[in-house]
């Protein structure tokens, strides 16, 4: 994977000719020239050069395979070599590293029906949660920040069954049986169910045990603008899909949904995906209805869309018929 | 006898070779009235007074012209327009004379008997139409009342009125001085000077049996009771006078006249004779025009001056280059061309010439016409108009008409020889460049240039050729011989290196390198002695020249800042794929390809994959999602996660009171002593002894705030109040054991934090109901 070392310019001697090329890469147009061909005279004026185009953001290269040539001849250190390209070295190293460990798994054969029933058995959402990971990890982490960063929160998070990632797994899964493949938008799927309850914080604790508290307490209904408040006292920039999908987490098909009481197409897939996944998974977990019921008997109470009091049924048909993807019905 | 409509032709010049065979044929037919015309305005008069045409054109330009001038006639269901062409036009091209009037337009191909076809539809509709108004006329005479004639009568008055309206309004339109026509075959124009025609006249077949029938009598009198229009506005008032007036007053002249005679007739046509009688200006207005005129003439007079003056500008210009050029060496080829290029020179000059004596012939004419207006008005002195004796008024009014009529010649001549400057001008310029351009290829080679030029020198020298010039010259040249082996010797290698970095700066200068002329002492040799001086010096002064140009740019590259520019990239990347291949060029054709890989290799950018310590939320999410939620469990859980990721230790402090004002912390319900728990920053009775000494600070602080707000302090402390609707509910103590690594730490912090205030609001709540 890595092909090119950073070195510094001043780690080049004047007058001085090197047995390997010297490359100059342009962060801003995404370019690299030959800064330096074999045998030829390095000159102070050339030194001088490229430190005016390191101030500008380029840096100097070499390739991987000069790496001995180049601490024979130059003025730097091994450790000073990899000091520079820590963080490189340290992405590579972890794209690496997930590569290895999850390709494998990813790629496996997985039947999610026999996973779900499994787990309707022995209420653990492991075998699940496992797969969900192994598919986010291998995810490059050369494509966006914030893809870089649900990699990072699914490698730290997926390790405990938490209601969140339960949630998160659930609504990832859907949305493939809907045909979402986007990464940035599965991405933001999975953001928005890990965090679209963090406003919870901020409202009496003790209200939040029975669903019957919820509706009494006045700030319950705000929560969905209480998780971004959240967040916006965090450094992480939330992503606008992310924040639409936190949003509209409770709003429902026919319009009665809240905040905003948004309906039809006016509600993204993504958030009425998030909204039947966190349902599907309170539901089953006991939340909702007070005892746990089976994973697959939630599904298919919910592909069969039968009216039960706590629930909101009012999703997009095809929606609900995705889900019969999830269990032998 | 049935009446028939005129059959009007009209023929617009020029006429293609179908046209022309067509009118031949439509000539020998009587029944066809052909008129041929090449004047746009006259075509505009004729087509005015025919009821029914067909105009036949073959010249596009022409055809446009004639359609935008008289659509306003043209554009109706009686009049016909076609085109005859080799090719058919575009579709979107006959659109747009389509609106302008144009019915059709004919393949050049098609057998006149196709379109004689088409005109006698044409026409045969009218043929109809009347022969239909005939016998409805005859069989309303017959079957009714004599009052419903009368009534009938009135309609028919009315509508004729209409359209002698119509005409008049179109004759307003007609210039005043309509040019005489090419050729009009059986046509007596002299009618339209009147603007009073019918349109009813110059018929070659001419039935006049009408004028005995009824309808005619109604139409008389419809016509003699006519008052033109004038209430339209722009509407030139004119007398009208009857067909029949005009009909007795001037005679039909025959119209199988030979054309000679035709010709003669032509020259008859005085349309300003006719206006002159009706509508005679006084003197002073057309003098006042004249002087107008003349005024419009004097600016074209100052331009055509000023142009003229370019040209012999130019002119002169390229004498002096042709001489020049006769005494260089330029090539045969180049020679050539010039020579060429003078020759065309000469021939348009030639053509200019006669224009200018044209021009000239007639500012004559004219000065002699002024002489002799100037000398009738002197015999015609403070007289009143009226009393003027007519026949020499008339003889000023013929002067001053000749005087316009030149002056208006002279304008276009003066024009005409404009136009024709104009372009020479433009020509000239072309010489010109090309003139540079050999100007430029000669100073390609100096050399030859400077050789030229001391030829030059010696040819002046041998005319003054005193003998001390001579001998002074021999010996400056014995001089230059010296210095110059010197130069040559010492300077050698040096001017070699300058020359190569020359040569890298500006190929394009190779040519001009002294090198070359160093290079060359074949040529150096043949020059005479006693030009050698001047040759030497031409070299030297070009050597120098070079050096100091290169010398210049040396100086330039080890000195040159340009600042910004210094950083551009860019330049950077050209320099280094242009100059720099010598590098490239000595390696081998593997490590070339393994070079060019790794220029196409994409760069691998990474994005840090940071959490920014939301998983603890989610985590603490997760407690508040469970159906069984332990308060005290939360607050472990954040202590957890601020012992985990900033070994810190917090305590949360519950303010039963509601009131902050002298607040103590000792008063204060402790939520969660975690410092005393954990002591993972303070033992116990360091804590203890710190919460001694801020316990009136920390319970009063009403906004979150870090002890040092620089991070520096080790350690830090943070304190962070909790509030519902305005009153103070607690507030949490976090001591940092080790640094805080700046702001975006510091904010997770916060939220952290922050989400306490559900299980405080919670414990508040339990501690209220008891």
């Amino acid at each position: 994977m890595i092909k090119f070392y950073q070195i510094p310019s001043h780690s080049l001697k004047v007058e001085h000719s090197y047995t390997f090329v010297l490359y100059l890469y342009d962060l801003e147009r995404n370019q690299r020239i030959v800064a330096l061909y074999p045998e030829t005279q390095c000159t102070a004026e050339m030194i001088e050069e490229w430190q005016s185009f390191e101030a500008k953001g380029a840096y100097l290269q070499i390739s991987v395979d000069d790496k001995e040539l180049f601490l024979n001849e130059a003025e730097i250190s091994e450790k000073n070599l990899l000091d520079l390209n820590e963080f490189y070295f340290k992405m590579a190293k972890k794209q690496e590293d997930r590569l290895k460990l999850y390709k494998s798994i990813s790629e496996k054969e997985f039947h999610l029906r026999d996973e779900i029933s499994k787990l309707s058995n022995n209420n653990d959402y492991k075998g699940l949660i496992d797969r969900v990971k192994a598919e986010v990890l291998i995810w490059p982490l050369t494509h966006s920040t914030q893809l870089s960063m649900v990699t990072e929160l699914v490698d730290k998070l997926f390790v405990r069954d938490i209601m969140p990632v339960r949630v998160a797994t659930m609504a990832y899964l859907i949305a493939k049986l809907n045909n979402l493949k986007d990464q940035e938008v599965l991405g933001s799927i999975i953001v928005a169910s890990l965090f679209k309850e963090l406003g919870l914080g901020l409202i009496n604790a003790k209200d939040l045990e029975k669903k019957e508290k919820w509706d009494l307490n006045e700030d319950y209904e705000k929560y969905p603008m209480l998780s971004l408040y959240v967040l916006s006292k965090t450094t992480f920039e939330v992503p606008k899909l992310v924040k639409r999908f936190i949003l509209e987490q409770h709003e429902q098909y026919d319009g009665s949904g809240f905040p905003r009481g948004k309906k039809d197409d006016y509600i993204h897939i993504g958030s009425y995906i998030i909204n039947l996944a966190s349902q599907i998974i309170y539901y089953q977990s006991g939340r909702i209805k007070g005892t746990p019921v089976p994973l697959v008997q939630a599904i298919e109470l919910f592909h069969n869309q039968t009216q039960m009091e706590g629930l909101n049924l009012s999703f997009p048909t095809h929606l609900m018929d995705s889900l019969s993807g999830l269990i032998y019905l | 006898m049935m009446n028939v409509v005129e059959r009007n032709i009209v023929f617009l010049y020029p006429l293609s070779e179908k046209l022309k065979e067509l009118k031949e044929s439509l000539d020998e037919d009587e029944s066809y009235v052909v008129y041929e015309l090449d004047a746009i305005n006259e075509y505009t008069q004729l087509v005015g007074v025919l009821e029914y045409s067909i105009t036949f054109s073959s010249d596009l330009k022409k055809t446009e012209q004639y359609l935008e001038t008289s659509k306003s006639f043209i554009k109706n269901k009686n009049t016909r327009n076609i085109i005859l062409q080799d090719n058919p036009m575009l579709p979107h091209i006959f659109n747009k004379y389509q609106k302008s009037g144009l019915n059709e337009q004919i393949k050049e191909e098609t057998p006149a008997k196709n379109i004689l076809h088409k005109i006698n539809v044409f026409f045969n509709v009218f043929d109809q139409q009347l022969k239909r108004e005939e016998e409805q006329k005859n069989k309303a005479s017959t079957d009714f009342s004599h009052a419903f004639h009368f009534d009938n009568q009135k309609t028919i008055d009315k509508k004729k009125n209409e359209n002698e309206k119509l005409h008049v309004e179109k004759m307003a339109i007609i210039d005043d001085e309509p040019e005489a026509p090419k050729k009009r075959k059986g046509f007596d124009t002299s009618f339209l000077s009147n603007n009073l025609g019918s349109g009813k006249l110059g018929s070659q077949k001419r039935d006049i049996g009408f004028m005995n029938s009824m309808f005619d009598q109604l139409q008389r009198k419809n016509v003699m009771q006519f008052n033109p229009s004038t209430d339209l506005p722009n509407l030139k008032k004119v007398d009208f006078k009857s067909v029949d007036q005009e009909l007795k007053r001037k005679s039909y002249n025959p119209l199988n006249l030979p054309d000679t005679e035709n010709a003669k007739k032509r020259k008859k046509l005085d349309f300003n004779g006719a206006n002159h009688q009706t509508n005679r200006k006084k003197f002073e207005d057309v003098e006042k025009d004249l002087n107008k005129k003349r005024g419009k003439f004097e600016p074209v007079e100052r331009d055509l001056d000023k142009k003229r003056k370019q040209f012999e500008e130019q002119l002169r210009e390229l004498d002096q280059r042709r001489a020049k050029f006769d005494q260089q060496n330029l090539p045969e080829r180049k020679k050539r061309d010039f020579k060429e290029i003078d020759r065309d020179l000469n021939q348009r000059k030639a053509k200019f010439e006669p224009i200018q004596r044209e021009v000239e012939r007639k500012k004559l004419n004219l000065e002699e016409i002024e002489r002799e207006i100037q000398k009738k008005k002197i015999d015609l002195p403070q007289l009143d108009e009226d009393d003027k004796s007519k026949p020499k008024w008339d003889e000023l009014h013929e002067l001053n008409r000749k005087k316009t009529k030149l002056l208006d010649e002279l304008e276009q001549e003066q024009k005409k020889a404009a136009t024709f400057l104009e372009q020479e001008l433009e020509g000239l310029k072309k010489k010109k460049l090309e003139l540079d351009d050999l100007d430029n290829e000669k100073k390609k080679n100096p050399f030859e240039e400077q050789e030229m030029e001391l030829e030059k020198k010696k040819l002046d020298l041998n005319e003054l050729n005193p003998e001390n010039e001579k001998k002074k010259l021999e010996l400056e040249e014995a001089d230059l011989e010296k210095k110059k082996y010197d130069f040559n010797e010492a300077d050698i290698e040096k001017e070699k290196k300058k020359s190569d970095i020359a040569s890298e700066i500006d190929k394009n200068k190779k040519s001009t390198s002294f090198e070359e002329i160093a290079k060359e002492p074949v040529k150096r040799d043949q020059i005479d002695l006693e030009t050698n001086k001047d040759l030497n010096q031409a070299k030297n002064n070009s050597i120098e020249q070079d050096k100091q140009q290169y010398e210049k740019e040396l100086d330039y590259d080890a000195k040159k800042d340009l600042g910004e520019q210094t950083l551009d990239y860019s330049a950077f990347k050209k320099k280094k794929d242009t100059n720099d291949t010598e590098g490239l060029q000595e390696l081998d054709e593997g490590q070339r390809r393994a070079i060019q890989q790794n220029l196409e290799e994409p760069e691998l950018f990474f994005y840090d994959a940071q959490t920014y310590g939301l998983e603890f939320l989610v985590f603490f999410n997760h407690f508040l999602l469970l159906s069984d939620i332990q308060i005290s469990k939360l607050f472990k859980f954040i202590h957890f996660a601020f012992i985990k990721e900033y070994s810190a230790d917090i305590s949360v402090y519950l303010n039963t009171a509601g009131v902050q004002e002298n607040m103590l912390v000792s008063s204060m319900l402790k939520l969660h002593e975690g410092h005393i728990q954990a002591q993972t920053v303070f033992s116990e009775e360091a804590y203890i002894k710190i919460l001694a000494q801020n316990e009136t600070i920390w319970a009063t602080v009403t906004l979150p705030t870090w002890e040092d707000e620089t991070f520096e302090l080790e350690p830090n402390s943070f304190i962070y109040p909790y509030y519902q609707d305005g009153t103070h509910l607690a507030f949490a103590i976090v001591h940092f054991k080790s640094k805080v690594k700046g702001h975006d730490q510091a904010k997770e912090v916060e939220s952290l934090l922050m989400m306490l205030k559900g299980p405080i609001l919670a414990a508040l709540k339990e501690r209220k109901s008891g």
